[in-house]
């Protein structure tokens, strides 16, 4: 059943991987560089950790441990709450600083914005989960 | 919270992996409970004093 999730995960994190190139990469050939590299950075970063990430759980599951335990659900019950509320401000940073961004990326549009938020939320989920599980539990 | 787990355990001759499997959670979650820095449901302290053959009363420092 483990194994099975597993293979999930990495499966949605491969299109993950692909939807976000798939996306950059067209920008790129489009003229809009900055996008189409950062993107395709962003992508090959997810795709790193994720992989990474995703081995060393495998590694678990076959030595026989279970998949995620109730310190790892506490965790990324917290973890998700702060991506969820730090996201809304990054959101609103971005709808803030609407017309700086725009003057240095002038092909900023809705989808980037859209694309820059749930980028963002992911990685603040991403390092709220790393750097809560290093620590061992969350403070109620 | 203080605890007595790897004073029982060592007692036990059991291992933080072979604990963490025979309560069916990670071996990083006996670390961080050994250590203090997380506290347990009830549900898992009970079946860890079960395990070592105490009361959760024994086992941890309240």
């Amino acid at each position: 059943m483990d194994k099975k999730r597993v293979l999930l995960i990495a499966i949605l994190t491969l299109a993950f991987v692909a939807g976000i190139l798939f996306w950059g990469i067209p920008l790129y050939f489009e003229g809009r560089y900055f996008e189409g590299v950062s993107l395709s950075a962003a992508a090959l970063i997810v795709a790193f950790f994720g992989f990474k990430m995703l081995y060393a759980v495998l590694k678990n599951v076959n030595k026989g441990y279970p998949l995620e335990d109730e310190r790892l659900m506490r965790i990324k019950t917290r973890a998700a709450a702060y991506a969820f509320y730090i996201g809304i401000y990054w959101i609103l940073a971005i709808m803030w600083f609407e017309d700086v961004i725009v003057k240095y990326l002038p092909n900023f549009d809705i989808s980037s914005a859209a694309g820059a938020a749930i980028m963002g939320q992911a990685v603040i989920f991403g390092l709220a989960y790393w750097i809560l599980s290093s620590k061992g539990d969350v403070k109620n | 919270m203080q605890n007595r787990i790897k004073e029982l355990r060592a007692k036990h001759n059991l291992t933080q992996e072979d604990l963490a499997k025979k309560v069916g959670v990670r071996r990083e979650t006996i670390v961080f409970l050994e250590q203090g820095k997380y506290n347990p449901s009830l549900g898992l302290a009970h079946t860890i004093a079960k395990t070592l053959k105490t009361t959760i009363e024994d086992l941890f420092e309240f």
